[in-house]
């Protein structure tokens, strides 16, 4: 047994032997904080730049009169594992989607539960003949279904192969010039497709995919499949995950689309052409993050072809999507889009300052390192070092206060900026006290959220470098329906 | 020497270090952000509730036009009767009314727009307002056929916003048969600028009056962009006399023209086309193929049976897959044909199976 005097004349000892060390190392995680903070920044302005400036059809109740003529075919791919409870009513409410020539594809991933026995019994399906070409890999197809009632349905019935692999097996079924990813419990606003695929009417050359926002419908009422009334969340867990769909949806992804070097289309709602999504070979299936990895992909394919290209955000259309409310929930899908980002990071790290890749390899990818790959330990490494560094001497208040500054009250400012826009360009939430509980969610979200969320990131890092393999189970509790 | 305004920024942080100044920037924008939220929350109560009133006002202010209407008043007592209005309210209303109203009510709607002074109002900030003046503005002119008008949507294809361009396009396409396609490659920058697939519908609107014009631009201009829209346009327009100015087309350099000239020989449906088709089904891009095998389908060349049996060999999926499908079109001797193929082995045979299948099943 080591004595307390022992222990003390050890830690006198580390002390002394890292004390010298301790200027660089808080110097490092401070200038890592601060470039992250001047991005954040820099980030903000763009994304209102974008925002006023972005184009508004005069008059939104004429929607369709105006931007129908210029739509494209484009098929809905929506995987499905064990669903059973919501996909007749979600299947139901995209085939009411506002958009002339669409088809539906539901692709069952092999569910272990009734999913497709449900929605075979629902459309009155029959087995069907489709050819299709095997452009992308993916599980054996057990089996097609359609029916003559609803002439734009296909439901797939196939191996379970994991997200990828059903979105790649729609792919294939695809006959459409585009396809839109959905997620089988996502809800989409009537008119978002409508306006998601105006870039590709506005510029079909160059635009090779879109992403749009996605919001968080917890509290929001539900009937047949459309959001009929927004409203927040009363839990906090997803009020704080409100708070941060805005930061990465109204700013992050504005401004990186702005500077054409939008790295990561949410899985939940993403519009890809679909020869260039099989020019990349579809979805990967050797990482957690394919809907980051096709972008990738997708960057670096058309760089290494020499080709134009546009990867757009468009801020307007709406998908919403249930957010966990649990903690335990939350930690398993932060860990595994952490594990994501890594997978994705280190199998295209030759894209990394590469000036062949162009924006997308000196900007895009370098923000990757820096806020995926650095930023999580850095910052987690700050919280420890940084206190008792100072406590043991190393610097003054001063620097300590603007350590704060950047780890905290930085923060503060950039959340709600991002609410700030949301309030002055968009005015989704209809009550001021809406914008009264999100803004005191902004300033929250600071102190505990966000070091929670660093924390399970490091344990996202830890099973990356461990080579887990696992998405974890999402466990969901379903939509307010009225 | 005069102070400049903003000296006592510099003269707050002329003393401090860097990590003083971080920490109180840190704290000055993070309380001005909280109290900008303040403020627009403030400011969205006051709106909601202006608003809540404004709703019910237009709401009444609706079902009085719509009451209006049903009583045939003349355009005078109409006048009279919103002399006191809001003409934007009024605007608002009409354009949402127009979109679900047709004949002799929707005239008067218009009618209503012009009295109260809104197309008067357009013409006004189509020359001098924001963008989105600009573009509401078009689309109340877009209303009218009046020589104001058109000229105030001639004027705003001059317009340095290409959307504004594009929309002034799409109305005078609507309203002015004089404007002519070759006014629209002048002024839209196609192909740079403005790519929208809206100048698809715009030249086929336009080039209906001006079907010569298109084939002038076919022959005259190098632009790859310009030779599809026209290409499009002419497919469409159903005249045979642009079959041979299409047929020359078949053999451009460009793939997308040469595929776009055989969706125009497919809607044209002229068999002078049987040539160029058979030949585009050797083209060495896929996509030309594939197309040229739809189009000998859709048009009923039995000569292609041959070639498209050859086709279904192709090393692309979807050239193959087209090949099959324009057989079954082609009636018993192609269904025969792809009968025979499916007998036998190999990627031929595969698509050849699946096609019949697919066929039978439906």
């Amino acid at each position: 047994m080591i004595s307390w005097v022992e222990f003390a004349a050890m830690f006198d000892g580390f002390a002394v032997a890292i004390m010298p060390w301790a200027s660089v190392v808080s110097i490092f995680i401070i200038s890592i904080m601060a470039a992250q903070n001047v991005l954040y920044m820099v980030q903000l302005f763009l994304a209102y730049g974008v925002l006023r400036n972005r184009r508004l059809h005069p008059g939104v109740s004429q929607a369709w009169q105006q931007l129908n003529v210029t739509t494209m075919p484009i098929s809905l791919l929506v995987p499905a594992y064990n669903e059973e409870t919501t996909i007749v009513e979600n299947v139901r409410s995209m085939l009411a989607l506002h958009y002339p020539n669409f088809e539906v594809i539901v692709i069952n991933d092999g569910s272990s539960d009734a999913t497709l026995r449900t929605v075979i019994d629902a459309y009155d399906l029959k087995p069907v003949v489709r050819p299709y070409e095997e452009a992308v890999k993916h599980k054996t197809i057990r089996g097609l279904y359609g029916s003559v009632n609803y002439p734009n349905l296909i439901v797939v019935d196939k191996e379970n192969g994991g997200k990828s692999d059903a979105l790649n097996a729609g792919i294939n079924l695809s006959r459409f010039p585009l396809f839109c990813s959905v997620d089988a419990d996502s809800l989409l606003e009537s008119d978002a497709l409508l306006r998601a695929v105006q870039p590709f009417a506005e510029d079909q050359e160059r635009v090779i995919a879109v992403g749009g926002t996605v919001r968080i419908a917890n509290g929001c009422s539900v009937r047949s499949g459309r959001v009929t009334k927004v409203d927040i969340p009363t839990n906090l867990v997803a009020l704080f995950q409100v708070v941060e769909y805005l930061r990465a949806f109204l700013m992050a992804r504005l401004a990186w689309s702005k500077l054409d070097a939008l790295m990561l289309i949410s899985g939940a709602f993403g519009i890809f052409k679909r020869g260039e999504a099989i020019s990349v070979g579809g979805y990967s299936h050797d990482t957690v993050g394919e809907d980051m990895e096709i972008i990738v992909k997708l960057h670096r394919y058309m760089r290494e072809q020499g080709r134009e290209y546009r990867i757009h955000f468009v801020p307007d259309p709406v998908c919403w999507t249930e957010a966990p409310e649990s903690l335990a929930v939350l930690g398993r899908q932060r860990r595994r889009w952490q594990r994501g980002s890594l997978e994705v990071f280190f199998k295209h790290r030759k894209m990394l300052f590469n000036p062949k890749y162009g924006v997308a390899g000196m900007l895009g990818f370098p923000h990757v390192l820096l806020a995926d790959v650095l930023g999580p330990p850095i910052e987690v490494l700050g919280y420890l070092l940084i206190p008792f560094f100072f406590w043991m001497g190393a610097f003054d208040l001063e620097f300590l206060l603007a350590y704060v500054a950047l780890s905290f009250i930085f923060g503060v400012t950039i959340s709600v900026g991002s609410l700030i826009l949301e309030e002055m360009e968009l005015k989704r939430f209809p009550k001021p006290g809406h914008l009264a509980v999100l803004t005191a969610v902004s300033i929250l979200e600071n102190f505990g959220y966000r070091q929670l969320n660093n924390f399970w990131r490091m344990v996202g890092t830890w099973h990356f470098l461990m080579g887990k393999k696992e998405w974890g189970k999402m466990t969901r509790s379903g939509f307010k329906k009225t | 020497m005069d102070a400049h305004p903003l000296n006592f920024i510099v003269i707050f942080f002329q003393d401090m270090t860097v990590l003083s100044a971080v920490w109180v920037s840190s704290l000055f924008l993070g309380v001005l952000s909280s109290v900008t939220m303040v403020i627009l929350v403030i400011a969205r109560a006051i709106r909601n509730k202006r608003d809540d009133k404004l709703q019910v006002h237009l709401k009444a202010l609706r079902l009085r036009i719509l009451q209006f209407m049903e009583s045939n008043s003349d355009l005078e007592t109409l006048q009279q009767n919103f002399k006191d209005e809001n003409t934007e309210h009024i605007r608002e209303m009409v354009m949402q009314l127009l979109g679900s109203i047709k004949g002799e009510s929707r005239d008067l709607l218009i009618a209503l727009l012009w009295g109260i002074g809104v197309r008067d109002q357009a013409l006004t900030r189509l020359k001098k307002g924001t963008n989105i003046d600009k573009l509401q503005s078009i689309e109340v002119l877009a209303l009218f056929t009046d020589a104001p008008a058109l000229a105030a949507l001639h004027g705003a294809m001059d317009d340095e916003n290409p959307n504004i361009r594009l929309m002034a396009a799409e109305a005078l396409a609507e309203n002015d048969p004089e404007l002519s396609v070759v006014e629209l490659v002048d002024k839209l920058d196609i192909g740079g600028a403005v790519r929208s697939r809206m100048l698809r519908e715009i030249f086929l609107k336009v080039g209906q009056n001006h079907v010569q014009d298109l084939v002038d631009l076919l022959e005259g201009v190098a632009i790859e962009d310009i030779a599809v829209l026209s290409l499009y346009a002419i497919g469409r327009v159903q005249d045979y006399s642009v079959v041979p100015a299409v047929i020359k087309q078949a053999s451009s350099k460009h793939l997308n023209v040469r595929a776009e000239a055989m969706r125009a020989l497919m809607m044209i449906g002229h068999p002078k086309a049987m040539p160029a088709v058979l030949n585009a089904l050797e083209d060495l891009e896929w996509q030309v193929r594939a197309q040229a095998a739809i189009c000998a389908g859709v048009i009923g060349f039995k000569e292609a049976i041959s070639p498209l049996t050859k086709l279904l060999n192709d090393k692309e999926w979807w050239a193959r897959f087209r090949a099959a499908e324009a057989l079954v079109k082609l009636g018993d001797d192609g269904i025969k044909a792809l009968e025979d193929v499916s007998a036998g082995d190999g990627r031929s045979a595969q698509i050849a199976q699946l096609v019949l299948s697919e066929r039978r099943v439906a």
